[in-house]
């Protein structure tokens, strides 16, 4: 029976009226941070610099320093949200995050490679182009590890020791690394930053994560059906591995191309979904364009942070999320542990 | 649309689990699966719903194999009810529902009129309307077991497949998802309900299949497959089999005496 009493919107109204408004703030809060970290720096730069024709200093601070940096915040922040809010639906657990695939190791893996050998030196692109083959072959290798349509715990163990094996050899090369400067090197690379990102990498990285995103995106209606069971899922008309086939490639490909050219940032991918889920009635679907927003904003915000904190050198973006997403996460655990006990 | 297994086998890890099991299901039927413990029901509900793939055997649906229907037409025309279901998010009770009509949209399509009317029909069928903007994390197991039946019922499919819908329930929520089963079948459709309490099968089911160690042991009217020889020769028990009003009661009484 039609409930009485709430003057709720009926029917239709009711399953129609999206997540319109909450996405509409969250794109308005992307645009404030954006122009925000387009004038906040060591030089104060008005906005119209940017739109400036001419090789003026301060236009040139805008498009080739500034610019890129807003726009892979933005590409990298969202891919970051939308992966976690994806793999936490496919493992219905709301502490998975991106790293589980195996994809983030493996290309910090590639980038570590260059930048021990000195490849950079050679061809300016070689760090990302290292680090995006590195998370190809991640996503390749937890397939042909975990066998023929694997299940989902399979598959994420698989990643498990992909990201360790990466790990170790990461480790390995610090080791090895012929001396002080180039280890420090190699560490403050994997700290994860986006300062001093040119337009190349923008635009390298860009379609892999675009083709990620578009991926994770289209499996909204599988996510909301697999709330139900595995199973349930498949006689909803879900095939599974087609569904756990473009979570891990999509979550491999825009969180691989992402840490190519920042390094790694951790927590974004499970912090913005944990945030938003409340918000959009906890389900999968409507979690994903909301996490993709929402990541765009948190690591936007936290770009400008390391710029505000007074720090002697610049704080790494990187560092500046584990630290704010480390005790989230144990809040996180005692909370789930609550709930599961 | 008629649903007809033939010669179903299923072997797993070795054992098999179903001989050559046939199995037909018609418009406006209830049928109950029955058996003991290990019998092969759930194996027989998930092979018939494509969720396991037999050995040998051929399903058709509507005259066509079941392996060449298009996923999301199967999903459709056959609706199912897992054993103890459950929703993994706190969901409010309508969207839970809603996902019943997934087979129904296309990948980029919203929710439409249409979608909407069959959400509210099996929402006022299992009368869950003063729950619907509830978690239904929140509910209590008979109520969170009415969502989920409404969410199958929401597929409004010709064939809706049921496994211990009434497992830990309460006799009044037993008596109240049989009859909403009962009352769903009708109208050019049917379901089939796997059981393990027998007077409920006899009194809502208009069909038995009673399989024993992964065969079809008897098929047929309750009345005439809960017979007291039957049940002593399947279950192991002595049985009273009484009729009230005309309807069937199985009440074991202990044992079956095994003559030498």
């Amino acid at each position: 029976m039609r409930s009485i009493l709430s003057a709720r919107p009926s029917g239709l109204a009711s399953f129609t009226a999206h997540d319109g408004r909450l996405l509409l703030l969250l794109g308005g809060l992307v645009a404030i941070l954006a122009v925000l970290s387009m004038v906040i720096g060591p030089a104060d730069v008005p906005l119209s610099a940017l739109f400036a024709p001419g090789d003026d200093p301060t236009t040139i601070i805008m498009q080739e320093l500034r610019l890129p940096r807003v726009l892979l915040a933005i590409c990298v922040g969202g891919t970051l949200g939308l992966s976690g809010a994806a793999l936490q639906g496919l493992l219905r657990n709301p502490l998975a995050e991106p790293g589980l695939v195996g994809a983030s190791s493996a290309a910090a893996l590639g980038a570590v490679l260059v930048l021990y050998f000195g490849l950079y030196t050679a061809f300016p692109l070689a760090l990302p182009v290292a680090a995006i083959v590195g998370a190809l072959l991640a996503i390749a290798l937890v397939y042909l590890l975990a066998g023929r349509d694997p299940g989902v715990l399979t598959l994420i163990l698989a990643g498990t020791a992909v990201s360790s094996l990466a790990g170790s050899v990461i480790s390995l090369a610090i080791n090895l690394s012929p001396n002080p400067h180039s280890a420090s090197e190699i560490v403050f690379w994997l700290m994860g930053s986006l300062k001093d990102r040119s337009l190349d990498h923008f635009t390298l990285s860009l379609p892999f994560m675009a083709v990620g995103a578009a991926l994770l995106l289209s499996s909204g209606r599988a996510l909301d059906a697999l709330a139900l069971g595995e199973d349930t899922a498949r006689t909803l008309g879900f095939s599974l591995g087609r569904v756990r086939f473009f979570l891990v490639a999509g979550t491999g490909l825009a969180v691989g191309a992402g840490v190519a050219v920042t390094g790694a940032i951790g927590f974004i991918g499970l912090v913005v979904p944990h945030l938003l889920r409340p918000f959009v009635g906890h389900q999968p679907r409507r979690l994903l364009p909301a996490s993709l927003l929402g990541g765009m904003a948190l690591l936007l915000a936290a770009d400008i942070g390391v710029r505000l904190i007074p720090t002697q050198l610049e704080l790494k973006l990187g560092v500046l999320t584990a630290l704010v997403g480390a005790p989230f996460f144990l809040a996180l655990v005692l909370k789930t542990r609550k709930v599961m006990a | 649309m008629i649903l007809e297994a033939t010669g179903l086998s299923f072997v797993r890890d070795g054992a098999t689990i179903l001989h050559d099991v046939d199995f037909r299901l018609d418009p406006n039927e209830v049928v109950g699966l029955i058996g003991p413990n290990g019998a092969g029901k759930t194996t027989l509900l998930r092979c018939l719903i494509g969720l396991a793939r037999p050995e040998r055997g051929d399903i058709r649906l509507d005259g066509r194999s079941l392996a060449e229907w298009p996923s999301r037409a199967r999903a459709g025309a056959m609706a199912y009810l897992a054993q103890n279901p459950d929703c993994h998010w706190p969901m409010s009770v309508e969207r839970v529902v809603a996902l019943g009509r997934l087979p129904h949209l296309d990948p980029w399509q919203a929710i439409a009129p249409g979608d909407i009317a069959a959400v509210e029909r099996a929402i006022q069928a299992t009368d869950i309307g003063h729950l619907r903007d509830r978690p239904v994390t929140c509910l209590s197991g008979g109520e969170r077991a009415r969502v989920l039946l409404a969410r199958a019922l929401a597929v409004d499919a010709p064939f809706l497949f049921a496994d211990e819908p009434v497992a830990g329930l309460d006799p009044g929520h037993q008596i109240q998802v049989m009859g909403l089963l009962r009352r769903s079948a009708g109208r050019d459709r049917a379901a089939v309900v796997v059981l393990h309490d027998l007077t409920l099968a006899a009194r809502h089911c208009t069909r038995l299949v009673l399989l024993a160690e992964g065969r079809v042991v008897a098929d047929g009217p309750p009345g005439e497959v809960l017979t007291a020889p039957i049940l002593a020769r399947i279950y192991g028990i002595a049985a009273r089999i009484e009729t009230h009003d005309g309807a069937l009661m199985v009440v074991p009484e202990g044992l079956a005496q095994v003559d030498a």
